[in-house]
Protein backbone atom coordinates (compact mmCIF):
# COMPACT_ATOMS: atom_id res chain seq x y z
CA UNK A 1 0.00 0.00 0.00
CA UNK A 2 0.57 3.71 -1.06
CA UNK A 3 0.36 6.27 1.56
CA UNK A 4 0.82 9.46 1.20
CA UNK A 5 0.78 12.23 3.96
CA UNK A 6 0.83 15.89 3.91
CA UNK A 7 3.36 16.21 0.92
CA UNK A 8 4.47 19.46 0.00
CA UNK A 9 6.89 19.89 -2.35
CA UNK A 10 8.69 22.73 -3.77
CA UNK A 11 11.08 24.08 -6.61
CA UNK A 12 12.45 27.00 -4.74
CA UNK A 13 10.10 29.21 -3.41
CA UNK A 14 7.37 27.76 -6.26
CA UNK A 15 4.81 25.28 -4.22
CA UNK A 16 4.53 22.82 -6.73
CA UNK A 17 2.65 20.10 -4.28
CA UNK A 18 0.47 21.37 -1.56
CA UNK A 19 -0.72 18.93 0.88
CA UNK A 20 -1.39 15.91 -0.54
CA UNK A 21 -3.23 12.78 1.12
CA UNK A 22 -3.59 10.16 -0.48
CA UNK A 23 -4.07 6.10 -0.03
CA UNK A 24 -3.25 3.94 -2.58
CA UNK A 25 -4.61 0.31 -2.05
CA UNK A 26 -2.68 -2.97 -3.26
CA UNK A 27 -3.98 -4.14 -6.47
CA UNK A 28 -5.72 -1.46 -7.50
CA UNK A 29 -5.51 0.75 -10.67
CA UNK A 30 -5.27 4.42 -9.61
CA UNK A 31 -5.05 7.03 -11.41
CA UNK A 32 -4.60 10.67 -11.42
CA UNK A 33 -5.19 13.38 -13.50
CA UNK A 34 -4.87 17.20 -13.65
CA UNK A 35 -4.23 19.53 -16.07
CA UNK A 36 -0.34 20.07 -17.68
CA UNK A 37 2.13 21.28 -14.93
CA UNK A 38 -0.06 21.22 -12.17
CA UNK A 39 2.35 18.68 -10.53
CA UNK A 40 1.06 15.17 -11.90
CA UNK A 41 4.90 13.80 -12.92
CA UNK A 42 6.42 15.21 -9.88
CA UNK A 43 3.87 13.52 -7.27
CA UNK A 44 4.93 10.27 -9.35
CA UNK A 45 8.54 10.92 -9.13
CA UNK A 46 8.58 11.41 -5.24
CA UNK A 47 6.93 7.87 -5.61
CA UNK A 48 10.42 6.10 -6.35
CA UNK A 49 12.23 8.87 -4.65
CA UNK A 50 13.51 10.48 -8.02
CA UNK A 51 12.19 13.48 -6.21
CA UNK A 52 12.76 14.96 -2.73
CA UNK A 53 10.38 16.95 -1.00
CA UNK A 54 10.23 19.28 2.37
CA UNK A 55 7.29 18.29 3.93
CA UNK A 56 4.96 15.13 4.74
CA UNK A 57 5.89 11.80 4.14
CA UNK A 58 5.22 8.42 2.21
CA UNK A 59 5.27 4.87 3.40
CA UNK A 60 4.84 2.32 0.94
CA UNK A 61 4.25 -0.83 2.33
CA UNK A 62 4.70 0.60 6.22
CA UNK A 63 8.01 1.64 5.05
CA UNK A 64 8.89 5.52 5.21
CA UNK A 65 10.96 6.11 1.80
CA UNK A 66 12.11 9.75 2.53
CA UNK A 67 15.72 8.38 3.76
CA UNK A 68 16.32 5.07 1.75
CA UNK A 69 20.26 5.91 0.97
CA UNK A 70 22.44 4.04 -1.43
CA UNK A 71 22.15 0.13 -1.77
CA UNK A 72 18.44 0.60 0.00
CA UNK A 73 17.17 2.81 -1.81
CA UNK A 74 18.17 0.96 -5.30
CA UNK A 75 16.82 -2.18 -3.95
CA UNK A 76 13.66 -0.26 -2.86
CA UNK A 77 13.48 0.66 -6.37
CA UNK A 78 13.06 -2.69 -7.96
CA UNK A 79 10.11 -2.55 -6.48
CA UNK A 80 8.71 0.20 -8.60
CA UNK A 81 8.87 -0.06 -11.89
CA UNK A 82 8.48 2.83 -13.97
CA UNK A 83 7.25 3.40 -17.63
CA UNK A 84 7.90 6.63 -19.61
CA UNK A 85 5.78 9.03 -22.05
CA UNK A 86 9.04 8.78 -24.71
CA UNK A 87 9.53 5.05 -23.75
CA UNK A 88 13.19 6.06 -22.98
CA UNK A 89 14.67 2.85 -25.02
CA UNK A 90 18.53 2.75 -25.34
CA UNK A 91 18.80 3.43 -28.98
CA UNK A 92 21.93 1.99 -29.85
CA UNK A 93 20.57 -1.47 -28.28
CA UNK A 94 18.59 -4.30 -29.54
CA UNK A 95 14.58 -4.55 -27.85
CA UNK A 96 16.23 -7.96 -25.78
CA UNK A 97 18.99 -5.81 -24.82
CA UNK A 98 16.79 -2.93 -23.59
CA UNK A 99 14.37 -5.32 -21.79
CA UNK A 100 17.29 -7.06 -20.12
CA UNK A 101 19.04 -3.68 -18.75
CA UNK A 102 17.44 -3.64 -15.12
CA UNK A 103 18.41 -7.58 -15.03
CA UNK A 104 21.94 -7.04 -16.13
CA UNK A 105 22.53 -3.83 -13.67
CA UNK A 106 21.56 -6.56 -10.69
CA UNK A 107 24.21 -9.56 -11.47
CA UNK A 108 21.56 -11.61 -13.03
CA UNK A 109 23.44 -14.68 -15.17
CA UNK A 110 23.07 -15.08 -18.76
CA UNK A 111 21.23 -18.21 -18.77
CA UNK A 112 18.23 -16.28 -16.27
CA UNK A 113 18.20 -13.51 -18.57
CA UNK A 114 17.46 -15.07 -21.45
CA UNK A 115 14.25 -17.06 -19.86
CA UNK A 116 13.18 -14.10 -18.25
CA UNK A 117 13.40 -11.77 -21.19
CA UNK A 118 11.70 -14.21 -23.63
CA UNK A 119 9.34 -15.29 -21.09
CA UNK A 120 8.11 -11.76 -20.71
CA UNK A 121 8.43 -10.72 -24.45
CA UNK A 122 5.63 -12.84 -24.67
CA UNK A 123 3.35 -11.77 -22.34
CA UNK A 124 3.81 -8.09 -23.54
CA UNK A 125 3.72 -9.51 -27.46
CA UNK A 126 6.68 -8.20 -28.47
CA UNK A 127 8.83 -11.76 -28.74
CA UNK A 128 9.07 -11.29 -32.58
CA UNK A 129 11.06 -8.22 -32.39
CA UNK A 130 13.88 -8.73 -29.91
CA UNK A 131 16.60 -8.19 -32.07
CA UNK A 132 14.98 -5.23 -33.52
CA UNK A 133 16.80 -1.68 -32.31
CA UNK A 134 14.10 0.25 -31.24
CA UNK A 135 13.83 2.71 -34.29
CA UNK A 136 12.52 -0.18 -36.14
CA UNK A 137 9.47 -0.57 -34.07
CA UNK A 138 6.15 1.43 -33.81
CA UNK A 139 5.09 3.53 -31.03
CA UNK A 140 2.99 0.91 -29.37
CA UNK A 141 5.71 -1.64 -30.04
CA UNK A 142 8.49 0.58 -27.79
CA UNK A 143 5.88 1.30 -25.35
CA UNK A 144 5.37 -2.23 -25.04
CA UNK A 145 9.17 -2.99 -24.70
CA UNK A 146 8.87 0.10 -21.93
CA UNK A 147 6.57 -1.88 -19.85
CA UNK A 148 8.89 -5.62 -20.81
CA UNK A 149 11.70 -3.37 -19.05
CA UNK A 150 9.54 -2.13 -16.04
CA UNK A 151 8.28 -5.37 -15.26
CA UNK A 152 11.54 -7.57 -15.56
CA UNK A 153 12.66 -7.32 -11.70
CA UNK A 154 8.60 -8.71 -10.93
CA UNK A 155 8.08 -5.09 -9.15
CA UNK A 156 5.12 -4.77 -7.07
CA UNK A 157 4.01 -1.59 -8.34
CA UNK A 158 4.19 -0.12 -11.98
CA UNK A 159 4.65 4.03 -12.57
CA UNK A 160 2.80 5.15 -15.63
CA UNK A 161 3.87 8.60 -16.57
CA UNK A 162 1.62 9.46 -19.36
CA UNK A 163 2.72 6.19 -20.84
CA UNK A 164 0.44 6.56 -23.55
CA UNK A 165 0.29 10.07 -24.38
CA UNK A 166 2.77 9.60 -26.96
CA UNK A 167 0.50 6.97 -29.02
CA UNK A 168 -2.61 7.03 -31.75
CA UNK A 169 -6.19 5.95 -30.02
CA UNK A 170 -6.08 2.77 -31.19
CA UNK A 171 -2.59 1.96 -29.95
CA UNK A 172 -3.35 3.63 -26.53
CA UNK A 173 -6.35 0.97 -26.58
CA UNK A 174 -3.65 -1.66 -26.85
CA UNK A 175 -1.66 -0.85 -24.53
CA UNK A 176 -4.37 0.10 -21.93
CA UNK A 177 -5.44 -3.36 -22.44
CA UNK A 178 -1.94 -4.64 -21.81
CA UNK A 179 -1.96 -3.23 -18.29
CA UNK A 180 -5.26 -3.79 -17.58
CA UNK A 181 -4.31 -7.60 -18.19
CA UNK A 182 -1.36 -7.11 -15.92
CA UNK A 183 -2.99 -5.96 -12.78
CA UNK A 184 -5.54 -8.78 -13.15
CA UNK A 185 -3.27 -11.46 -13.74
CA UNK A 186 -0.37 -10.85 -11.95
CA UNK A 187 -2.12 -8.43 -9.06
CA UNK A 188 0.25 -5.49 -9.76
CA UNK A 189 -0.73 -2.06 -8.34
CA UNK A 190 -0.69 0.72 -11.31
CA UNK A 191 -0.19 4.30 -10.41
CA UNK A 192 -1.40 6.07 -13.83
CA UNK A 193 -0.33 9.57 -14.71
CA UNK A 194 -2.49 11.13 -17.71
CA UNK A 195 -3.89 14.21 -19.22
CA UNK A 196 -6.09 11.94 -20.99
CA UNK A 197 -10.03 10.99 -19.26
CA UNK A 198 -10.60 8.13 -21.48
CA UNK A 199 -7.01 6.57 -20.18
CA UNK A 200 -8.47 6.93 -16.53
CA UNK A 201 -12.01 6.02 -17.75
CA UNK A 202 -10.83 2.88 -18.84
CA UNK A 203 -8.99 1.13 -16.91
CA UNK A 204 -8.44 2.82 -13.14
CA UNK A 205 -10.91 1.66 -10.46
CA UNK A 206 -10.07 5.33 -8.24
CA UNK A 207 -8.66 8.15 -9.45
CA UNK A 208 -7.48 11.56 -8.02
CA UNK A 209 -8.00 15.29 -9.84
CA UNK A 210 -5.51 17.67 -8.54
CA UNK A 211 -5.33 21.16 -9.18
CA UNK A 212 -3.44 24.43 -7.62
CA UNK A 213 -1.15 21.46 -6.29
CA UNK A 214 -3.52 19.77 -4.07
CA UNK A 215 -6.09 16.78 -4.14
CA UNK A 216 -9.37 18.63 -5.53
CA UNK A 217 -11.38 15.48 -5.79
CA UNK A 218 -10.53 11.71 -5.01
CA UNK A 219 -12.93 8.58 -5.31
CA UNK A 220 -14.04 5.40 -7.41
CA UNK A 221 -13.70 6.21 -11.03
CA UNK A 222 -17.61 6.11 -11.93
CA UNK A 223 -18.94 8.23 -8.91
CA UNK A 224 -16.25 11.25 -10.39
CA UNK A 225 -17.77 10.71 -13.42
CA UNK A 226 -21.51 10.45 -12.72
CA UNK A 227 -21.26 13.87 -10.56
CA UNK A 228 -19.37 15.28 -13.66
CA UNK A 229 -17.71 17.72 -11.02
CA UNK A 230 -16.48 21.25 -11.76
CA UNK A 231 -12.98 19.96 -11.66
CA UNK A 232 -13.77 17.49 -13.88
CA UNK A 233 -15.45 20.22 -16.23
CA UNK A 234 -12.09 22.02 -16.42
CA UNK A 235 -10.22 18.76 -17.64
CA UNK A 236 -12.40 17.59 -20.05
CA UNK A 237 -13.67 21.17 -21.66
CA UNK A 238 -17.44 21.00 -20.45
CA UNK A 239 -18.24 17.57 -22.45
CA UNK A 240 -20.73 15.66 -20.48
CA UNK A 241 -18.60 12.52 -19.47
CA UNK A 242 -21.38 10.57 -17.33
CA UNK A 243 -22.96 9.83 -20.68
CA UNK A 244 -21.98 7.14 -23.03
CA UNK A 245 -19.59 8.42 -25.27
CA UNK A 246 -17.22 6.78 -28.09
CA UNK A 247 -13.85 8.64 -27.11
CA UNK A 248 -11.74 7.02 -29.94
CA UNK A 249 -13.43 9.73 -32.20
CA UNK A 250 -11.24 12.69 -31.64
CA UNK A 251 -13.41 16.15 -31.53
CA UNK A 252 -13.03 19.04 -33.36
CA UNK A 253 -14.35 22.30 -31.81
CA UNK A 254 -17.20 23.74 -34.41
CA UNK A 255 -15.52 26.89 -35.16
CA UNK A 256 -11.90 24.66 -35.89
CA UNK A 257 -13.95 22.37 -38.35
CA UNK A 258 -15.72 25.29 -40.40
CA UNK A 259 -12.60 26.73 -41.02
CA UNK A 260 -10.89 23.77 -41.72
CA UNK A 261 -13.53 23.29 -44.17
CA UNK A 262 -13.27 26.34 -45.33
CA UNK A 263 -9.84 25.82 -46.48
CA UNK A 264 -10.35 22.76 -48.12
CA UNK A 265 -13.38 24.48 -49.70
CA UNK A 266 -11.07 27.02 -50.78
CA UNK A 267 -8.19 24.61 -52.34
CA UNK A 268 -11.22 22.90 -54.53
CA UNK A 269 -9.85 19.30 -52.20
CA UNK A 270 -12.37 16.91 -52.54
CA UNK A 271 -13.16 15.90 -48.61
CA UNK A 272 -15.60 13.16 -49.44
CA UNK A 273 -19.18 15.34 -48.95
CA UNK B 1 61.01 16.64 -58.84
CA UNK B 2 62.97 19.74 -58.71
CA UNK B 3 66.64 19.66 -59.52
CA UNK B 4 68.75 18.98 -56.00
CA UNK B 5 65.95 17.46 -54.71
CA UNK B 6 67.21 14.74 -52.35
CA UNK B 7 63.93 13.20 -51.86
CA UNK B 8 64.90 10.25 -53.56
CA UNK B 9 67.78 9.79 -51.16
CA UNK B 10 66.32 10.94 -48.14
CA UNK B 11 63.17 8.87 -48.59
CA UNK B 12 64.35 5.47 -46.36
CA UNK B 13 66.67 7.21 -44.30
CA UNK B 14 64.71 10.38 -42.93
CA UNK B 15 60.81 10.04 -44.33
CA UNK B 16 60.23 6.51 -43.58
CA UNK B 17 61.45 6.79 -40.18
CA UNK B 18 59.82 10.02 -39.56
CA UNK B 19 56.74 8.88 -40.35
CA UNK B 20 56.78 6.16 -38.00
CA UNK B 21 58.03 8.52 -35.00
CA UNK B 22 54.70 10.85 -36.15
CA UNK B 23 52.39 7.92 -36.04
CA UNK B 24 53.51 6.49 -32.90
CA UNK B 25 53.41 10.27 -31.53
CA UNK B 26 50.11 10.61 -32.09
CA UNK B 27 49.01 6.91 -31.40
CA UNK B 28 50.52 6.98 -27.54
CA UNK B 29 49.51 10.94 -27.09
CA UNK B 30 45.53 9.80 -28.42
CA UNK B 31 45.29 7.11 -25.77
CA UNK B 32 46.08 9.08 -23.12
CA UNK B 33 44.38 11.52 -23.95
CA UNK B 34 41.50 9.97 -24.45
CA UNK B 35 41.83 7.98 -21.47
CA UNK B 36 41.92 10.99 -19.20
CA UNK B 37 39.41 13.19 -20.77
CA UNK B 38 37.33 10.36 -20.77
CA UNK B 39 38.03 10.31 -17.08
CA UNK B 40 38.00 14.36 -16.35
CA UNK B 41 34.75 14.43 -18.97
CA UNK B 42 32.77 12.28 -16.99
CA UNK B 43 33.82 13.85 -13.85
CA UNK B 44 32.48 17.06 -15.43
CA UNK B 45 29.24 15.49 -16.37
CA UNK B 46 28.57 13.39 -12.64
CA UNK B 47 29.70 16.76 -10.97
CA UNK B 48 27.70 19.39 -12.20
CA UNK B 49 24.60 20.97 -10.96
CA UNK B 50 22.08 18.74 -12.89
CA UNK B 51 24.34 15.25 -12.66
CA UNK B 52 24.41 12.42 -10.46
CA UNK B 53 26.82 13.80 -7.88
CA UNK B 54 26.33 17.35 -7.66
CA UNK B 55 29.77 19.17 -6.74
CA UNK B 56 30.23 22.86 -7.61
CA UNK B 57 34.17 22.77 -6.03
CA UNK B 58 35.02 20.03 -8.45
CA UNK B 59 33.07 20.96 -11.04
CA UNK B 60 34.01 24.83 -11.14
CA UNK B 61 38.37 23.87 -10.62
CA UNK B 62 38.35 20.90 -13.34
CA UNK B 63 36.35 23.27 -16.13
CA UNK B 64 38.72 26.37 -14.91
CA UNK B 65 41.90 24.06 -15.55
CA UNK B 66 40.30 22.63 -18.85
CA UNK B 67 39.51 25.90 -20.03
CA UNK B 68 43.06 27.71 -19.67
CA UNK B 69 44.85 25.08 -20.72
CA UNK B 70 42.73 25.06 -23.81
CA UNK B 71 43.42 28.78 -23.85
CA UNK B 72 47.09 28.30 -24.73
CA UNK B 73 48.44 28.74 -28.14
CA UNK B 74 49.41 25.12 -29.35
CA UNK B 75 53.10 26.27 -29.98
CA UNK B 76 53.27 28.33 -27.05
CA UNK B 77 51.75 25.73 -24.53
CA UNK B 78 54.57 23.06 -26.27
CA UNK B 79 57.59 25.91 -25.33
CA UNK B 80 56.03 26.59 -21.71
CA UNK B 81 55.46 23.38 -20.86
CA UNK B 82 59.15 22.45 -21.49
CA UNK B 83 60.78 22.71 -18.16
CA UNK B 84 57.48 20.30 -16.75
CA UNK B 85 58.45 17.83 -19.60
CA UNK B 86 62.27 18.20 -18.60
CA UNK B 87 61.10 16.89 -15.00
CA UNK B 88 58.52 14.64 -15.55
CA UNK B 89 60.65 13.13 -18.74
CA UNK B 90 64.10 13.79 -18.19
CA UNK B 91 64.18 15.57 -21.53
CA UNK B 92 62.48 17.84 -23.94
CA UNK B 93 63.70 16.31 -26.58
CA UNK B 94 62.14 13.58 -28.93
CA UNK B 95 59.14 11.65 -29.05
CA UNK B 96 58.55 10.66 -25.57
CA UNK B 97 58.57 14.49 -24.62
CA UNK B 98 56.67 15.05 -27.60
CA UNK B 99 53.92 12.44 -26.27
CA UNK B 100 54.22 14.13 -22.61
CA UNK B 101 53.49 17.73 -24.04
CA UNK B 102 51.01 16.51 -26.79
CA UNK B 103 48.90 14.49 -24.35
CA UNK B 104 48.82 17.65 -22.05
CA UNK B 105 47.68 19.95 -24.81
CA UNK B 106 45.01 17.72 -26.25
CA UNK B 107 43.35 15.96 -22.61
CA UNK B 108 41.36 19.31 -22.28
CA UNK B 109 40.00 19.01 -25.55
CA UNK B 110 39.28 15.32 -25.14
CA UNK B 111 37.46 15.95 -21.54
CA UNK B 112 35.20 18.76 -23.19
CA UNK B 113 34.47 16.51 -26.06
CA UNK B 114 33.67 13.95 -23.55
CA UNK B 115 31.48 16.10 -21.96
CA UNK B 116 29.59 17.17 -25.27
CA UNK B 117 29.01 13.84 -26.18
CA UNK B 118 27.55 12.57 -23.16
CA UNK B 119 25.31 15.37 -22.78
CA UNK B 120 23.81 14.22 -25.97
CA UNK B 121 22.24 11.48 -24.09
CA UNK B 122 18.25 11.75 -23.29
CA UNK B 123 17.98 12.71 -19.60
CA UNK B 124 15.30 10.33 -19.46
CA UNK B 125 17.50 7.58 -19.90
CA UNK B 126 19.04 8.75 -16.82
CA UNK B 127 15.96 8.36 -15.03
CA UNK B 128 14.95 5.16 -16.63
CA UNK B 129 18.57 4.08 -15.01
CA UNK B 130 17.58 5.50 -11.88
CA UNK B 131 14.64 3.70 -12.16
CA UNK B 132 15.29 0.57 -12.23
CA UNK B 133 18.10 0.79 -9.45
CA UNK B 134 20.92 1.07 -11.40
CA UNK B 135 24.44 2.47 -9.84
CA UNK B 136 25.70 5.74 -10.60
CA UNK B 137 28.51 3.91 -12.31
CA UNK B 138 26.32 1.70 -14.01
CA UNK B 139 24.31 4.67 -15.57
CA UNK B 140 27.66 6.10 -17.02
CA UNK B 141 29.12 2.66 -18.11
CA UNK B 142 25.37 1.22 -19.30
CA UNK B 143 23.69 4.25 -20.58
CA UNK B 144 25.88 7.32 -20.72
CA UNK B 145 28.96 5.75 -22.80
CA UNK B 146 26.85 2.95 -24.60
CA UNK B 147 24.46 6.06 -26.40
CA UNK B 148 27.13 8.46 -26.67
CA UNK B 149 29.54 6.62 -28.41
CA UNK B 150 28.94 7.30 -31.75
CA UNK B 151 29.35 10.63 -30.91
CA UNK B 152 32.34 10.06 -29.05
CA UNK B 153 34.17 8.57 -31.87
CA UNK B 154 33.09 11.30 -34.67
CA UNK B 155 34.49 14.14 -31.43
CA UNK B 156 37.56 12.00 -30.69
CA UNK B 157 38.34 12.28 -34.41
CA UNK B 158 38.50 15.97 -34.38
CA UNK B 159 40.63 15.57 -31.72
CA UNK B 160 42.92 13.09 -33.69
CA UNK B 161 42.95 15.33 -36.57
CA UNK B 162 44.10 18.06 -34.14
CA UNK B 163 46.85 15.67 -32.51
CA UNK B 164 48.63 15.70 -36.24
CA UNK B 165 48.80 19.50 -36.27
CA UNK B 166 50.20 19.49 -32.55
CA UNK B 167 52.69 16.88 -33.32
CA UNK B 168 53.99 18.86 -36.32
CA UNK B 169 54.32 21.87 -34.38
CA UNK B 170 56.26 19.78 -31.91
CA UNK B 171 58.69 18.90 -34.58
CA UNK B 172 59.37 22.76 -34.46
CA UNK B 173 61.13 22.10 -31.02
CA UNK B 174 62.61 19.11 -31.00
CA UNK B 175 60.37 16.16 -31.44
CA UNK B 176 61.15 14.75 -34.34
CA UNK B 177 58.70 12.94 -36.83
CA UNK B 178 57.14 14.23 -40.17
CA UNK B 179 57.03 17.86 -38.59
CA UNK B 180 60.55 18.41 -38.26
CA UNK B 181 61.35 16.75 -41.53
CA UNK B 182 59.35 19.77 -43.27
CA UNK B 183 60.92 22.23 -41.41
CA UNK B 184 64.48 21.40 -41.57
CA UNK B 185 64.36 20.18 -44.80
CA UNK B 186 61.60 21.96 -46.59
CA UNK B 187 61.68 25.38 -43.79
CA UNK B 188 65.74 25.97 -43.92
CA UNK B 189 67.15 23.88 -46.97
CA UNK B 190 64.71 24.74 -48.79
CA UNK B 191 63.80 21.44 -50.88
CA UNK B 192 60.53 21.74 -51.92
CA UNK B 193 60.16 18.79 -52.90
CA UNK B 194 60.48 17.36 -49.23
CA UNK B 195 58.36 19.56 -47.86
CA UNK B 196 55.39 19.19 -50.22
CA UNK B 197 56.13 15.36 -50.20
CA UNK B 198 55.58 15.52 -46.46
CA UNK B 199 52.32 17.49 -46.48
CA UNK B 200 51.42 15.24 -48.67
CA UNK B 201 51.78 12.23 -46.36
CA UNK B 202 50.52 14.08 -43.83
CA UNK B 203 46.87 15.05 -46.01
CA UNK B 204 46.84 11.09 -46.65
CA UNK B 205 47.28 10.51 -42.43
CA UNK B 206 44.61 13.14 -42.87
CA UNK B 207 42.24 11.28 -45.09
CA UNK B 208 42.87 7.60 -43.71
CA UNK B 209 42.18 8.96 -40.35
CA UNK B 210 38.43 10.36 -41.36
CA UNK B 211 38.25 7.40 -43.52
CA UNK B 212 38.22 4.64 -40.60
CA UNK B 213 36.61 7.15 -38.32
CA UNK B 214 33.70 7.35 -41.10
CA UNK B 215 33.14 2.95 -41.04
CA UNK B 216 33.73 2.95 -37.42
CA UNK B 217 31.06 5.86 -36.79
CA UNK B 218 28.56 3.55 -39.38
CA UNK B 219 29.00 0.80 -37.69
CA UNK B 220 27.75 2.13 -34.56
CA UNK B 221 24.80 3.68 -35.63
N1 LIG C 1 13.42 20.60 -11.97
C1 LIG C 1 12.50 21.55 -11.86
N2 LIG C 1 12.84 22.79 -11.43
C2 LIG C 1 11.92 23.75 -11.29
N3 LIG C 1 10.63 23.59 -11.56
C3 LIG C 1 10.21 22.39 -11.98
C4 LIG C 1 11.12 21.30 -12.16
N4 LIG C 1 10.42 20.23 -12.59
C5 LIG C 1 9.15 20.63 -12.68
N5 LIG C 1 9.01 21.91 -12.32
C6 LIG C 1 7.76 22.68 -12.27
O1 LIG C 1 6.87 21.99 -11.46
C7 LIG C 1 5.57 22.04 -11.99
C8 LIG C 1 5.00 20.64 -12.12
O2 LIG C 1 5.71 19.93 -13.10
P1 LIG C 1 5.28 18.47 -13.52
O3 LIG C 1 6.20 18.03 -14.58
O4 LIG C 1 5.18 17.62 -12.32
O5 LIG C 1 3.85 18.73 -14.11
P2 LIG C 1 2.86 17.72 -14.85
O6 LIG C 1 1.57 17.81 -14.16
O7 LIG C 1 3.50 16.40 -14.96
O8 LIG C 1 2.74 18.38 -16.27
P3 LIG C 1 2.60 17.68 -17.72
O9 LIG C 1 1.20 17.23 -17.86
O10 LIG C 1 2.93 18.79 -18.66
O11 LIG C 1 3.59 16.56 -17.77
C9 LIG C 1 5.66 22.77 -13.32
O12 LIG C 1 5.19 24.07 -13.15
C10 LIG C 1 7.12 22.78 -13.63
O13 LIG C 1 7.46 23.96 -14.29
MG1 LIG D 1 4.25 15.25 -16.57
Amino acid sequence: MIEIEGLVKRYREVKVLDNINLKINDGEIFGVVGVSGVGKSTLLRCLNLLEQWQEGSIKIDEIHIKNLKSKKLREFRKNMGMVFQNFSLIERETVFQNISFPLRCWGYSKEEIKKKVTELAKVVGIEDKLQERPKNLSGGQKQRVGIARALILNPKYLLCDECTSALDPKTTNSILELLKTLNEKYNITIVVVTHEMRVVKSICHRMAIIEGGSIAEMGKVEDIFNENSIYLRNLTGEENLGEKEDYSIIKIPQEEYETVVGILKENKINYGK
Amino acid sequence: MGQGSRLIEYLPTVIVPAIWTTLEMIFVSAILSIIFGMIFGTVLILTDEKGLLPNKVIHFILGKITDVIRAFPTMILIVALIPLTRIVIGTSIGANAAIFAITIGCTPFATRMTENALQTVDSDLVLMAKSVGASNLQIVSKVLFVEALPVLVSNFTIMLINMLNMSAMAGAVGAGGLGAVALTYGYQRFDNAIMYFVVAILIVIVLLIQGLAKIIYDKLK
